[in-house]
């Protein structure tokens, strides 16, 4: 059966779709027992966090209130916040802490940079990054400390979840990011974990030392170092745990921004540590940086073979003069194949969701992934297009 | 630094992706295999009208079974035209190179030659004409073709009682190849109407003003 130029990338990006998945899923089958499994920390290390902050006057004093609270011993926490020149009431409301906080103010830099600040003065054995907008749950400092017994691991991520979701778009990323976590956790099992993220990861301040602070000039400094602590084959683990909530989009443009705003980093990324493919950085290396790679070429390659078509007079729609006989007629095993596809992400999101303890309506689960899953997957045009027009890549 | 790799787990996942994979195509081929025959069986179904049909004039081809010969054809014709429809469709959905469609599309030339050859015979014999309209065209490099098929349902939808058959001339199709031999058509698109050759697009509102 001949098949033209765009009836093969679809086959090809169904079946890496197809890999994928099941690729996890055995992943899970292998693991099952140990998901939430949480070391209990034979020694409780001193831990600095260090919250960057900027014109985040609305959320930081909860930030900061719910470090406080955590069920940690004072004596070996230390809270050192970054003041990136804000312009708002941030300043006031930092003030208010007092003692309790260490305050660096410094001239607007960027966020890698205020890190990079606290860092020089970090005291603590064990580095918690935090966003300002982010709030730590009580335990999570316990449920992740742990994990720093072995002492090849050298980063812990946490479980990411939105904070008060109300919104539609808030409780659609909600979804989203108890599938990602859940991801995040297959991963660790294979330390191909490539990225640690900003609302709360704790890394050794020992790697810090070895590898270098964060990347100055880089938009996605979180997803970076992690790069970094990969190449340095520093173990990467992730706890299912420790919670913290953090804010997120509410508008659909600003999720549009946001989510461009990876995608350039992430490309960034990847090719600044383009080295990381192949058998010296194990499962990470010869797996999943390489399938990173792979599905940023052909989700390009698929959009720009469906423009090109869509312009070259391909008429999309038809006249379905038929009704419904015209859905019989115009099968093909594409259309087999993504009904496979189909129920295998249900699979895939049930198992997810019960695992992360989460129950999600079933409303809501057809949305995501009818509706929310392929228009993010969209957003990859609009990242093309902004890389196409060169346009400048900023905060 | 000796880093584990899972080969095991890799090949495990591919080897089930590629069973996957390859039954939902199995499937798909099926389906699209089913879709073929249901058509031919709708096609065998308008063959057999047409036999009928032949079979009658043969037997009895004087006048006074015009009007009954008319009536037929028209009926016949909009059983015709819808399943030409779906074949269009169906070519669009899976493209020209499609054997299934390929096959189809000249079984269905042939029938419409032989519905042709009726209305010819029956214009010898009956005072009532039947007007006809061949239409020549080809899918390779021919948007002349593309602007001249827009025409068809258009005229069609004027002219009800006007019968409209289209050739693709890329078919190897005997039926084809014998009829634009006899009307010398070596040029796309090209259309016969009534019998009269006219080469290169024509306009909706020049091919009506043509027949009357």
């Amino acid at each position: 059966m001949p098949i033209d130029l765009k009836s093969f990338l679809e086959y090809a990006l169904a079946f890496l779709t197809i890999f994928v998945t099941v690729l996890f899923l055995l992943v899970f089958l292998k693991n099952r027992k140990n998901i939430s499994f949480t070391p209990e920390a034979k020694k409780l290390r001193s831990i600095t966090v260090l919250i960057p902050t900027f014109n985040d006057g609305e959320t930081i004093k909860e930030t900061i209130e719910s470090v406080l609270k955590v069920d940690y011993p004072r004596n070996l926490l230390e809270v050192i916040v970054i003041n990136d020149g804000s312009t708002d009431d941030t300043l006031e409301k930092l003030k208010s802490f007092g003692k309790k906080i260490t305050l660096l103010n410094k001239t607007n830099g960027g966020k890698a940079n205020a890190l990079n600040l606290g860092l020089k003065h970090a005291k603590g054995e064990i580095i918690a990054t935090l966003d300002s907008d982010s709030y730590v749950a009580e335990d999570s400092f316990k449920k992740m400390i742990g994990f720093f017994d072995d002492e090849s691991v050298g980063a812990v991520t946490s479980n990411m979840k939105v904070w008060k979701p109300s919104r539609f778009i808030e409780k659609l990323q909600n979804v989203e990011y108890i599938l990602t976590v859940f991801s995040r956790r297959l991963l660790s099992f294979l330390d191909a974990i490539n990225v640690t993220p900003g609302p709360l990861s704790m890394i050794r301040k020992k790697v810090f030392d070895q590898i270098g602070g964060y990347d100055e000039q880089n938009i996605l400094e979180d997803q970076e170092i992690a790069l970094r602590i990969q190449a340095h084959h520093w173990r990467i683990e992730a706890s299912l745990e420790a919670k913290v909530y953090t804010a997120t989009p509410k508008t659909f443009s600003g999720l549009v921004r946001q989510r461009v705003r990876w995608h350039r980093g992430g490309i960034r990324n990847i090719v600044k540590h383009y080295y990381l493919v192949g058998r010296n950085y194990g499962d990470f290396g010869v797996m999943f940086m390489p399938l990173g790679i792979i599905t940023i070429f052909v989700l390009f390659a698929v959009f720009a073979v469906f423009f090109y078509s869509l312009f070259n007079g391909f008429a999309p729609l038809e006249l379905l003069s038929f009704g419904t006989e015209s859905l019989w007629l115009g099968l093909t095993p594409i259309h087999v194949i993504s009904f496979i596809i189909f129920a295998i992400s249900i699979v895939w999101m049930f198992i997810g969701l019960s695992n992360m303890k989460e129950t999600v309506s079933i409303p809501y689960l057809l949305l995501y992934l009818i509706v929310y899953a392929p228009i993010v997957t969209l957003f990859w045009v609009v990242t093309l297009w902004k890389e196409l027009t060169r346009q400048k890549l900023e905060w | 630094m000796d880093r584990k790799i899972s080969w095991k787990l890799y090949l495990t996942a591919l080897i089930i992706s590629i069973i996957v994979f390859s039954a939902g195509i199995a499937v798909g081929l099926f389906l699209t295999q089913s879709v073929n025959d249901s058509l031919q069986n709708e096609l065998s179904g308008l063959r057999s009208r047409t036999t009928e049909l032949e079979l009658l004039f043969l037997l009895n081809s004087s006048s006074n079974l015009c009007s009954f010969y008319s009536q037929q054809v028209k009926a016949f014709d909009q059983d015709t035209s819808s399943f030409g429809a779906k074949l269009d469709f169906l070519e669009k959905k899976r493209g020209r190179l499609d054997q299934g469609v390929r096959d189809l599309k000249k079984e269905f030339s042939v029938m419409q030659l032989r519905d042709y050859l009726f209305v010819s015979k029956f214009n010898e014999v009956c005072p009532q004409k039947i007007d006809s309209l061949l239409f020549f065209y080809t899918n390779e490099n021919c948007p002349e073709c593309t602007k001249q098929g827009l025409v068809g349902p258009d005229l069609k939808q004027k002219h009800p009682d006007l019968m409209i058959y289209a050739f693709d001339v890329d078919l190897n199709s005997p039926a084809v190849e014998a009829l634009r031999e006899l009307y010398a058509i070596n040029s796309y698109p090209s259309i016969v109407l009534n019998g009269v050759v006219f080469n290169g697009y024509q306009s909706s509102q020049e091919i009506e003003s043509l027949l009357n």
